[in-house]
Formats: C-alpha cells, structure tokens, sequence
C-alpha cells in the first residue's frame, strides 16, 4: 500500500468512527494520569455497566489531553452529537453518564468540563474556550487525548506521516533550510538552532550518521515528553525519520528513562506499525532512503540526559559526560556523526514540515518561535500539561491557564528548568516567557517543568531540595562538581537546621559561583541556580532562617513549634493516637497537652486536628489546625458548673 | 498459602542452583541480545526483570557470555540507580520524590513511612515483606504527591493515607499467615 492509499483508508476510518458512527463512543484518557487517578477500575467496569444499562458502544483509550486536575476523564459522543469531556469521573457518575447521556441521548451539562467539536451540546461549552485552555495552541499535543495512540490509521487521518512524505520529496539542504527558517530551537534545555545543528551534523564526514531522540526526562517535576509519547508516538518517530534523512543518517535510537514503561510500549508498537507500512524501515515509502530505529531503555541516572553521557550510556558504558568539543555531531555515537534531539523539538518538525515554517514562525517572540509545552504542577489549581505560545506571561500561565493558587493562599515563585533553573519571583510575573527573557532573570527554560510555589513553600528547603538531588546525581567525574554540589548541600542542610551564620550565606554565594564555572557538563554548569535564585530573590528568607532561627513557610521542622491552644481543645483524643512519638499528655476531658522534648514535629497532630486547637509557630509565624468548632473542655467545665450549684 | 510454599522453596535451593537458572535463562534470553559492550545494559535490565535483583551470578554469566571481565559488568551496573544486588521485598513501596511531591509534601509520607515500617528508603523489612523506595518522578506530577504500591499508582497522598495502604497490606498479610498456620496444623 503506498501512502495515499493508507491516508485514504485512514480518512474512511476516522471518518467512519468520528462522523458517521451509529453507536455511541466512549472515550477514557489512560495515560499514566489517568490510571493513576482511576481511570483503569472505570475501564474494567466498563463493559458490564453497559451491558446492564443495555445499551451498545464503543472505547476508545486515548493519552493525555493535559486537563491532568480533572482526571479521570470520559468523553461521550452519541451519534450526530458532540464529543462532551467529563471530569473528576467515578463509578457513580459513570453510571449516571451512561443512564443519561449514552442511553438517554442528553449530556449532563452539569459535570461537563467542555464539548470537542462538530457540534455542540446545549449547556456545555467548547472545551477550547475554557480559561484553561483558551489561550494555548497545540502544535505538539494536538493529537494527545484526541486518538487512539495504538491506532496508525488515526495519526494518518490527521495528517500523520504527510510531512515526512513532503521532506522525501525534497533535497536534504532543502529541509534543514526550512528548519531553520522555521525558527526552533531545542526543546531539550539549551534551545540550540535545531536546523544549524542537523546541518553541523550534515556537514560532517563518515561513514554513517546516527540520528538519537532523547526521551530520559529526568527533570524531576517534569512529564512532556512522558505525555507525547504515550498519547502521540508517532509524531515522535515521524520528525526522527525527518531529521535522520535531512541529517543522511540511516539509523536511531531512543533513549527513554526506564520509569516509562506505557511510553516504550507504545513507541514498541508505533514502530511495528510504521515498519509494516514502510514509513520507516528498508526503501521507506518506494524511496531509496532506509531508516532504522532501536529503543534504549535508560537506568536511572539523571546525567545520561546529557548528551555525551547519553551516548555513553547507549554504548553500554559508565554514563559520565565528557568534555566537548569534540561534540556529537562530529563524534557521537561509536564515534559517528550524531545528531541529538529532544522529545518535543523532533515533535514539532512533522508539523514544520507540513504546515511550513512560516506558520510555525507566526508563534512566538522574535528569538524563540513556536509552543512551548509546560508541565505545571505544584500549588496551582488547575496541575497538568499544557502548550502556549512563546511570549506568554507566567502571569497569563498561571493564573488563567492555570486558575490561580489553591486555599486562598498567595503566589510565591515559579520554579521552571529542574534542577538546573531558578525561582523566579512575583516581581516578573509579566515576563514573556521565552530562553532570553527567563536566562535574563537567572532562571532556564528547560524541558518545561513549572512548578508553582506558595507562602507555604520554604525557599531554602526548596534550594537544599535541588542541591540534594543534583549532587546525588553527579557522576563524580569533575571536582567542583562532586564536591561542590556536596558541600553547598552541607551548608543548605546547615541553615534549614539551625546551625547557619552569616557566613553561610557568602560562603554558599562564592561555592555556587565557583561550581557554575569549573563544572564539565551542564549538570555541575547549572546545579547552583537554584540556589542562587533564590539567595538573589529571597535573601530575607533565608537571613531570618540564619539569624532568627524562623521559618516564616512553617516547613523547616527544627524551626517549629507545635502547641495544643488550652481555649479550644475539646480533649477529642484524636492527636494523641495519632502521634507517632506519644508525645501528647491528656486523657478524657482533660486538656491536652505536647510534651516538646518528645515531639518530633512531624505535624501529624496539626493535620489529624478537626479544631482549630493546634497551632504551629516559628517566631512570629503561625497557623492554626482544623477549622471546626466544637464544644471544648473549657466550656463543658463551665456548662457543669452552672449545673451542679 | 501457595506465596508461603513458593517462598520455602526458595530458601532450600541451593546456591548452584542459582547459577542454574543464570546458565538456563541467559541459554535462551541470549539469543536476543548481540555479544558487544552495547548489550551489557539491556542483558542487565532484562536479567533483572527475570529475577527481581542482580545476583552475582548474573554477573559472571553476562561477562562470561560477553567475554569482558566481571569487574567491567560491576562497574557498569553499579553507575545506575537503576539495579539492586538483594533480592526485594514481597509488596515494593515507592514515594515519589520529585519537585512536584516534594512542594505537596511527599518528604512527610516517605517520613511517616520510614516510621511505620522501621525502614530508610532503599532498604528491605527484615520480615522480607516492605521495600522502600524513593524515585525522582513518577511523570503523573499533577497528582502529586505519588506512591507506587506493587505496580498501582496513589494519587494525592498523605502520611495518613500512605499508612492505611500499608496498615491494609499488613493486615492481609498477617491474616494469609495465619491461614497457613491453621492448615499445617
Ligand atoms: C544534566 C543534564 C541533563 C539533561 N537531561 C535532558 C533530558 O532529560 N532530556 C533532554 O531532551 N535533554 C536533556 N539535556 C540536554 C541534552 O544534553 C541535549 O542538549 C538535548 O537533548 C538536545 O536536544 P535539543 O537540541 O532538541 O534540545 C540534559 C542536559 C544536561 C546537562
Ligand atoms: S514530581 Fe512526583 S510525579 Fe513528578
């Protein structure tokens, strides 16, 4: 079968399902999200609640459409209807979904999240036009939570694999000059031209090429690349076949962490199916161009995101990096010209390729064009996946896209780029968001982790959180780097436990400074940003944190103290079972009381707390469990009082 | 009470016995993997997806099979955080501690955790019932903060709620036991 027999045969098909079906279709988000949220017991209980509400349908499993807060999701389509999203969906509300929407033909505005076109249903709005998802444009994620990612013939209905027809068609110089004029960058971190860096490779003489996706995601608090390919494999393995034959490389690999496993099933297969159609393999498409592509699973080491360790790693070696240059594209891979890309660039190339690079161009700011996909997390109401276009605010991120800070609670700082980014304070919540204007304020784009932090986040237990990691995951290889990230995390650890001076806080300026410069891979290159962001932004944090002993976020546990208030404890017992130290004294109707020598500040009797009767303090900081009233002991002494006389 | 047996089973099988199953898997699951360096990662990954650990068997089997020395399989295996040389515990408890835990609090839950099992993250419960793990993202961070129980993803957790898993897995261990008890008798 040629490829416009298979897009013709696609079309059919998803015409067939998306149009002219004649039964109702179900849709299940089941992407790692989902599961974990339930969407598997919705799955497995599917069938028969059907069969017993007696009515026929299709399900369809789809990735992740980003709405990760509101997981799980069930989208329901009844015939000639509109597809409408459902949120937050358990066992009851499926029940009464199907009742009323599948069997009764009627949507249930009232738990709908949004409609996706054709059509409408009364009462429910475009899923598109939601705050959420209003202002993003999806050029990587426009297929995720849309098809079936196990399903070819739905990435071809929609345009799958016609880029990869249109760059076969065209000189290699040809592609890399459309690349570049298109303006990505790499989406791996150091926003590297992606076009100048297929022709570097090009440019290059060797016997072969290699062409490597990184797909290690090690960024913690990050899960883009997680998201395309278990909801849009394809699209992963279609800009690799175009780079590697832009590049003159006839074969690839993919890295991918190993905590992937739905996403190395689902290239596994997406691999199978493009091998069968010949979109990838020997004389792909008729052509005399021959590609062949191997899954690397990675083992757990952040560093072999890097990309010599990476190739290192693949080599079957010690994932250390090395110093550059050499650099891969003139020796990678056995020492092989290797071009080395991101997950959600080689995404981006298909669409370059199909639509143009002037349309791609038409997105962004001046030096960063195109989406940008954000894995937001943290104290945001609405968490999950999303893509806007370069140039957006953080502002118009998090508070629109977003919906701003749970608990009435206030905005603190934006963590973007892992481990090696920065905070990035309230002051520059109208930053346009692209690589100059977050270097600018000491911070990197990244892979796009954004994690939002509130006043109950602790900046310097934030900065000891990141050191922690990154000197964990420092291959030892380089000095500043192995001992630097250690010694940083002793005075971090120092300062969240009581033992800081003045001093601390110079010292930790003048080490970050030093690690930064001497470091041989951007492990060591930018493990102090998080440190110093924070010093240059929060530097009364952490002064209070030195001089006070006070941590005004009530997280850093030796700066605390927890405290039953006498007025409104109503000797419910409840804290002191639950305590692991036993360090509450009290009995029934007594008042209770922390023994603080015992107390080990775990803050189990803060949360377990029904009444507002504990309060955690550090210096002039508090706050106060709870939130019920209930009849204290005071007033049932009182109450007895009036009665015995 | 078939767990039970399984378990005896293996601790009365001999050490060459091991080296046995080593010989015998890697006889067949060989033949999957080319004989260069690049194999090394993948034969160990694929080994211990077999056994749950990385015996020293397995080792000497895989430089044996590569032709390298055992010392070069060491050195490779002991770079990723990946591989574990003790066999794990019966149910594996993992906390996710990366940045989007970290901030909704999942330091308490491996806290808590540590507490309840009487274990450090990385280690096994003498009874050979808990491992404790920590990783650095489960890539589900919108539901932060996560545990992994055996394979099923939490969503949401909290030292309560991490406690009352475990506190359930006890219980209905400590019940299976009992059953047997009973039937020996
Ligand atoms: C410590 C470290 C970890 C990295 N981790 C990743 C990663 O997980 N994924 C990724 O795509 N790039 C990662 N990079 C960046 C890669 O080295 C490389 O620049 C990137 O894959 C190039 O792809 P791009 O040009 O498409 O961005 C990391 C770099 C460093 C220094
Ligand atoms: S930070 Fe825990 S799942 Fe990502």
């Amino acid at each position: 079968m040629n490829y416009d027999e298979l897009r013709e045969r696609s079309i059919r098909v998803w015409e067939q399902e998306e149009q002219h079906a004649t039964i109702p279709l179900i849709i299940i988000g089941t992407a790692t999200c989902g599961l974990a949220s339930g969407a598997d017991e919705l799955l497995h209980i599917l069938g028969d609640e059907l069969t017993q509400a007696g009515v026929q349908a299709d399900v369809r499993q789809v990735g992740c459409i980003g709405l990760c807060y509101a997981e799980p999701l069930v989208d329901v389509r009844i015939p000639g209807g509109a597809r409408v999203c459902y949120g937050g969906v358990d066992v009851k509300k499926l029940r009464t979904i199907i009742e009323k929407h599948v069997k009764g033909g009627t949507p249930l505005a009232e738990y709908a999240l949004g409609s996706i076109g054709p059509g409408q249903a009364p009462g429910v709005p475009s899923l598109w036009e939601l705050s959420a998802t209003k202002p993003q444009v999806r050029v990587v994620l426009r297929n995720c939570g849309i098809i079936d990612p196990d399903r070819l013939e739905h990435y071809v209905a929609r345009g799958g694999y016609a880029g990869l027809v249109r760059a076969l068609g065209m000189a290699p110089s040809a592609i890399i000059g459309e690349v570049k004029t298109s303006g990505l960058r790499g989406r791996g971190g150091a926003g590297f031209p992606t076009g100048l860096k297929w022709e570097l490779c090009r440019s290059n003489a060797g016997d072969k090429r290699y062409v490597i996706c990184n797909a290690d995601e090690g960024d913690p608090g990050a899960f883009m690349d997680r998201s395309v390919l278990e909801g849009d494999p394809h699209a992963v393995l279609e800009g690799l076949c175009i780079a590697a034959y832009a590049i003159g490389a006839s074969e690839g690999y993919i890295y991918c962490r190993a905590e992937y496993p739905l996403a190395i099933r689902r290239l596994r297969q997406a691999i199978e199916q493009a091998k069968e159609h010949r979109l990838i393999g020997e004389g792909i498409l008729g052509s005399d161009f021959s590609f062949n592509v191997h899954i690397k699973e990675g083992a757990g080491a952040f560093v072999c995101g890097e990309e010599t360790a990476l190739i290192a790693s693949i080599e079957g070696r010690r994932g250390m990096p090395r110093s550059r240059p050499p650099f891969p594209a003139a020796h990678g891979l056995f020492g092989r010209p290797t071009n080395i890309n991101n997950v959600e660039t080689l995404a981006n190339v298909p669409a370059i390729l199909r639509e143009g690079a002037e349309w791609f161009a038409n997105y962004g700011t001046e030096h960063s064009k195109g989406t940008k996909t954000f894995a937001l997390a943290g104290k945001v109401m609405r968490t999950g996946l999303i893509e806007v276009p370069m140039g957006i605010t953080l502002r118009e991120v998090i508070f629109d896209v977003g919906g701003g800070i749970p608990d009435g609670k206030k905005f603190k700082a934006a963590q973007t780029g892992g481990p090696s980014g920065g905070c990035i304070p309230a002051e520059f919540l109208d930053l346009p968001i692209d690589y100059e204007q977050l270097a600018r304020v000491g911070s990197i784009m990244g892979s796009g982790g954004l994690v939002i932090l509130d006043e109950s986040s602790c900046m310097v237990d934030l900065a000891r959180y990141f050191i922690n990691f990154t000197q964990n995951e420092s291959c030892g290889k380089c000095i500043p780097c192995r001992l630097g990230t250690r010694q940083m995390l002793m005075i971090l650890e120092d300062i969240c436990a009581g033992r800081g001076t003045d001093d601390s806080i110079a010292l930790l300026e003048s080490l970050g400074d030093a690690v930064k410069k001497g470091s041989l891979c951007g492990l060591g290159q930018t493990a102090p940003n998080p440190a110093l962001t924070t010093v240059r932004y929060f530097r009364d944090e952490y002064i209070e944190h030195v001089r006070d002993k006070v941590c005004r976020a009530l997280s850093c546990k030796e700066y605390l103290r927890y405290e039953v208030i006498e007025d409104m404890c109503t000797a419910c017992g409840v804290c002191r079972r639950e305590c692991p130290s036993e360090a509450i004294i009290g009995a029934k109707d007594e008042i209770h009381r922390i023994d603080q020598s015992k107390c080990i500040r775990c803050g189990i009797c803060f949360e377990s707390c029904k009444f507002d009767s504990i309060r955690v303090s550090s210096g002039r900081y508090h706050k106060t469990s709870g939130g019920k009233k209930g009849r204290t002991v005071r007033e049932k002494r009182a109450a007895r009082k009036e009665v015995k006389p | 009470m078939t767990k039970h047996t399984k378990k005896s089973s293996r601790s009365s099988s001999g050490k060459s016995s091991i080296a046995q199953r080593v010989e015998q898997w890697l006889r067949i699951a060989g033949n999957s993997f080319s004989k260069a360096r690049e194999s090394i990662i993948p034969l160990l990954q694929a080994a211990q997806s077999e056994f749950g650990f990385l015996p020293n068997e397995v080792m000497e089997a895989i430089a044996r099979f590569l032709r390298v020395p055992p010392a070069q399989i060491q050195g490779v295996a002991s770079f990723y955080s990946q591989f574990r040389y003790e066999a794990p515990g019966k149910h594996r408890v993992t906390v996710c501690r990366g940045t989007a835990c970290h901030v909704r609090g999942s330091g308490r839950v491996v806290d808590e955790l540590t507490m309840w099992l009487g274990i450090k993250p990385q280690e096994t419960s003498t009874d050979g019932l808990f491992t404790l793990e920590t990783v650095a993202c489960v890539g589900s961070c919108a539901l932060a903060p996560l545990m992994v129980v055996d394979g099923k993803v939490h969503g949401r957790q909290t030292p309560a709620t991490a406690r009352k898993t475990m506190e359930k897995i006890s219980m209905a261990e400590s019940e299976a036991n009992h059953g047997d008890k009973e039937d020996a008798v």
